[in-house]
């Protein structure tokens, strides 16, 4: 029973993404199609011949009709091909498959961190609501919210790696530690291969960088947290647990936090997605080579296709994962599957 | 209204804060004004320009500011590599800040508030497209879009303030949209507006006013949540270039620059413009959550949090005149924890205009209650029990001296307006507070047979753990509400799972879930639904579950809180049923709160009936129905047309204060029979003299005994 209502509500959130990526991706062709001039002009416009300008504007179909160049770009967003950028060799599916994995694997870090101590102070300070423990946990979550992720990695990177010298400055792995490349995902290669030194650095890279982010995004979910569990914990289930003579104990976790991560879990898709985003800043501080970089490099080049490449792949991206924390969410609330 | 009283009624959900929501809002404010001051004055107040670098051709010494130069008394935060001044810098900062703020909140509003009337006006397929669209762009990662955004405009027109305020607004079109479309939308379907088109008024227009109204009371709060927001966004778009262009101040595109000179030891470039930001966007976020705090009123505290009640009621009938028993011994035990110095909550009743307490309050302590039960031990025993909360203008004594006693299977009804008491009294007989409430005097649950565990025992000044042991096993409350008092997220299984095992940890899971069966199966629950959850069952049905939860483990003493409010007749008469079969067949003692009269006539023995937190008439049901000896009963029955049927009327005139209650009997105020008498002295339960029965007890002054000074009360019994 469980299962048919949970395929049910599976489908009709399916149904109700697919529209939404649909705009996504008519907004972002849309939005890379006002800007005067092509691509192919404002990247190399200046070094070629009109003649050469002229082949390539033909071969890469900008002079098809806009519907067709639609058409083809939506067909290519479904199917994986995000074009070719100007200013680089590779793909753009190459480009997204060597640099997503470095970013991913930050954005995951910075994750746990967050979810870690935010869940756990602000779990804590709604508890005790009111006291110094609450105040400085939420002034806390507040100040770290306030810090730009930039600023903070920045000191970090100041006063842990060039001073103190104990995290690497910047790079996924010391010189020749990186994991032979499997997935990219230096993390998984080395354990796959079983490579410890790559394991060891790898983690040690991303120790840093994904403090500092996560750090930031932690501050949200302890306001969060917080304010959920001020409100479970006057919810009525609670009272009645408590009349029935539950202890202290199972009330606060079973009854009272597990109700309050329940909008902590929806908002946790939304806040990868800005974790995502704001690995950018993260990434330009410790050169990190992760998409974020590679968006900034095309966005520098003035590559369009390659930007729109990659904007289309975070589109999907951000769908996919707001689907997932549905049903992650659907898991745990029953009522959410009716 | 004058201008000061709308000015006290809109402060007042400030006051109602806590105390610490209002010192986060006003050191939020203090910031957040400092940086607008800044802004606006600030570049004239600053000892350089903060582009001040241009050299003179005939004077080349004369602009050049050092470079790199530490903070000294003339640059008080240093040079950075250009050679401006960073505290100009900074100042400066602060004005770009303020300026993309304002601008991209304006541009969020014109496409957002347009887009939202638009949508939720029109509806149907309009809507779904916008509604999507706007979700759309939330889910993008706004730093992303912002920089997208920011790099087109940078090409379309060029980059600038206008560009990066653009970026920066857009991202949040989305949040007002949302709100104005809801508040659209629902307005839509409200009758004043079909009244409106009537009366040939456009209806739009009547649309566009509500709205604006209803919007405009959340718009405070998203809109210093959002420039908090925008602050950080301006800045990692000037850090990633695609800001403020320079030599405009922008502090993100300042640490951007700075980076360089942090390894060679120059702190104080990258430092106080990142100072500054987390300054403003701390100072703007205490004013958005302060704000939300006070208006959302899901935050507030139940009652007052933070510090516990202090000390007994004062005013009233203070334990103090009594000069025995616990209120004193409990007053002083909680004072002693307290760090606080005594009498700050406790002032209100003391001040200069009221009487001293003495003066008012010349009760002896309560004549012992008689009750229907006399020979039989009583299950439930109560004496002298208060019960106060913390509130803003100091404590509020719900239960105010309330002497009781229940015998096994006995059913006691206990009746009154709403806020007189009664809730707080059924929660009190189990010592369940909210934090800041507090509970004196004296509960008494009798033995439970024999056994460890089952011994006699004083709930007031029980252990945590004592109460745990109690609450749920041997004496169990059921409430109201039943759709709310079940944990969504648990299978009703293990609601009872974890009750049985709380008390019964020996227990096999076989027989658990056989109990829990058993149980369920008596309120007619079928064995195949009892690992559904709360949200798959009526409320009828919850309503039994929550009864069957309490009654599992078989208690003593049940204590219904309007336990068949909103049911419908059918199933409120199968819960008066089974409660009845409790009390015949295991001998449990039911409190039976509820102001509907019809039940208490149908199902209890007695009635005790409460007014402003004291009980004023008690007795067998049919003899204070019959022949009510209190005004205010008297008053309860005559308004009253059917027993069956009708609830609870109030009589003309309402409750009083009970924070700072009356000084004699505290119906005076609405009492027909009033006399000066009735103000000077708190009349006290006695038998009134014309009543048959040896157990009615009425506390008016009508009847010989109960005026306090009467110097023979004892021998009317
Ligand atoms: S004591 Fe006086 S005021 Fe109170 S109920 Fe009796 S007659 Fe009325």
């Amino acid at each position: 029973m469980a299962s048919s209502s949970m395929r049910r509500y599976l489908l009709s959130r399916v149904a109700m993404t697919l529209p939404m990526l649909l705009i996504l991706l008519t907004v972002v062709f849309l939005m890379l199609r006002v800007i005067p001039g092509d691509p192919i002009a404002a990247t190399v416009g200046d070094r070629v011949s009109a003649e050469e300008l002229e082949t390539r504007r033909e071969a890469a179909g900008l002079n098809d009709p806009l519907v067709l160049q639609y058409g083809r770009y939506l067909l290519g967003a479904v199917t994986g091909d995000f074009g070719n950028p100007v200013t680089d060799r590779r793909t753009t599916v190459q480009v997204i498959a060597d640099t997503f994995p470095a970013s991913f694997e930050l954005v995951v870090v910075a994750m746990i961190v967050a979810v870690g101590f935010g869940v756990t102070i602000g779990a804590i300070a709604g508890r005790l609501r009111d006291t110094p423990f609450d105040v400085a946990g939420r002034l806390f979550g507040i100040v770290s919210y306030a810090a730009p992720v930039f600023w903070v990695a920045l000191l970090g990177q100041l006063y842990l790696s060039v001073r103190l010298g104990w995290f690497p400055t910047g790079g996924r792995a010391s010189g020749f530690d990186a994991p032979e490349s499997i997935t990219g995902f230096y993390v998984l290669d080395s354990i796959i291969t079983w490579d410890l030194p790559a394991l060891g650095s790898s983690l040690y890279h991303l120790i840093l960088p994904g403090f500092t982010l996560g750090l930031v995004f932690g501050g949200i979910f302890l306001r969060f947290v917080r304010v959920n569990m001020l409100q479970t914990l006057r919810a009525d289930y609670v009272e009645a647990a408590h009349a029935r003579g539950v202890s202290e104990r199972l009330v606060l976790f079973r009854h009272a936090f597990k109700n309050a991560m329940v909008p902590v879990v929806t908002i946790t898709g939304l806040q990868f997605a800005l974790l995502l985003g704001n690995s950018i800043l993260t990434e330009r501080v410790f050169s990190w080579p992760g998409l974020g970089n590679a968006l900034l490099s095309f966005l520098g080049a003035r590559d369009y296709v390659g930007v729109q490449g990659i904007i289309t792949f975070y589109a999907v991206v951000v769908v996919v994962i707001s689907l997932l924390i549905d049903v992650i969410n659907a898991l745990i609330d029953p009522r959410i599957r009716h | 209204m004058s201008a000061r009283a709308r000015l006290a009624r809109t402060a007042a959900p400030f006051r109602a804060a806590t105390r610490t929501a209002q010192v986060l809002i006003v050191i939020g404010t203090l910031i957040t004004l400092g940086f607008v001051f800044v802004a606006t004055l600030g570049p004239t107040l600053a000892p350089f320009e903060p582009t001040q670098y241009q050299v003179d051709p005939e004077e080349p010494e004369a602009g050049q500011l050092p470079r790199l130069e530490e903070p000294s008394s003339d640059h008080l935060m240093g040079t950075n590599r250009d050679g401006f001044d960073v505290f100009a810098r900074v100042i400066g900062g602060a004005r770009v800040a303020m300026i993309v703020v304002l601008v991209s909140t304006l541009i969020a509003l014109l496409v957002g508030v347009p887009l939202g009337l638009l949508a939720g006006y029109r509806g149907g397929r309009l809507d779904r497209i916008l509604v999507t669209t706007m979700d759309a762009i939330y889910t993008f990662p706004s730093l992303l879009l912002a920089i997208v955004v920011a790099f087109l405009f940078g090409e379309l027109f060029a980059p600038g303030v206008a560009s990066a305020a653009s970026a920066v607004g857009i991202v949040y079109i989305p949040q007002y949209f949302r709100v104005v479309r809801n508040h659209t939308l629902s307005v839509k379907q409200e009758p004043f507006v079909e009244g409106a088109r009537s009366l040939g008024a456009k209806e739009r227009t009547v649309i566009t006013r509500y709205v604006f109204f209803n919007v405009v009371q959340s718009v405070p709060v998203i809109f210093t949540l959002n420039a908090a927001d925008a602050v950080l966004t301006l800045a990692s778009l000037g850090f990633l270039g695609y800001g403020v262009p320079p030599p405009a101040p922008e502090w993100g595109f300042d640490i951007q620059q700075a980076t360089q000179d942090i390894t060679s030891g120059v702190w104080w470039t990258t430092m106080w413009p990142g100072v500054a930001i987390i300054l403003l966007v701390t100072g703007l976020t205490l004013v958005g959550e302060g704000l939300n705090d006070v208006i959302n009123p899901l935050l507030r505290a139940r009652g007052l949090s933070g510090t516990k009640l202090r000390g007994a009621p004062v005013g009233g009938s203070a334990p103090e005149a009594s000069g025995s028993r616990r209120g004193p011994d409990v007053a002083e035990r909680d004072l002693a924890d307290d760090p606080d110095p005594p009498g700050a909550t406790t002032s209100t009743s003391s001040g200069p205009d009221g009487p001293p307490p003495a003066a008012r309050d010349s009760l002896p302590p309560t004549a012992p209650v008689r009750s229907a039960t006399a020979g039989v031990e009583p299950v439930l025993k109560v004496r002298d029990l208060r019960v106060g909360y913390r509130t803003p203008r100091g404590p509020l004594w719900a239960v105010d001296g309330v002497d009781l006693d229940l015998a096994p299977g006995e059913a006691l009804g206990l009746v009154g307006e709403s806020g007189c008491g009664k809730s707080s009294l059924s929660r009190a007989l189990l010592n369940l507070m909210p934090p800041g409430g507090l509970v004196t005097g004296q509960i008494t649950l009798a033995a439970r047979g024999d056994g460890p565990g089952n011994e006699e025992i004083e709930l007031v000044d029980a252990s945590r753990r004592q109460l745990r042991s109690i609450r749920g096993d041997r004496a169990s409350l059921v409430f109201q509400e039943p759709m709310t008092r079940l944990d969504p997220l648990m299978r009703v299984s293990t609601h009872f799972r974890e009750a049985i095992k709380a008390h019964r940890p020996d227990l096999s899971s076989d027989r658990v879930r056989e109990l829990t069966e058993t149980a369920l199966a008596k309120m007619g629950i079928p064995r195949t639904r009892v690992d559904n959850y709360p949200h798959e069952f009526s409320g009828g049905m919850r309503q039994r579950i929550m009864l069957a939860l309490g009654i599992v483990l078989q208690p003593q003493l049940v204590i219904a809180d309007e336990p068949t409010t909103s049911l419908d007749v059918i199933v409120e008469a199968q819960i008066l049923d089974i409660l009845a079969e409790l009390r015949r067949d295991a001998d449990v003692g039911l409190v039976m709160v509820t102001h509907n009269l019809g039940i208490v006539a149908e199902t209890c023995d007695r009635v005790a009936v409460m007014y402003a937190g004291k009980i004023v008439e008690m007795g067998p049901v049919e003899q204070v129905f019959n022949a009510p000896a209190h005004p205010y009963t008297q008053g309860l029955m005559a308004s009253t047309i059917s027993l069956e049927t009708t609830e609870l009327h109030s009589i003309g005139g309402s409750p009083p204060d009970l924070i700072d209650p009356p000084g004699g009997c505290r119906f005076a105020a609405r009492c027909p029979a009033v006399m000066d008498r009735c103000t000077e002295v708190i009349p006290r339960l006695t038998q009134p003299g014309d009543t048959p029965v040896d157990d009615h007890l009425a506390a008016c002054i009508l009847h010989p005994g109960a005026d306090p000074a009467d110097p023979f009360p004892a021998e009317r019994s």
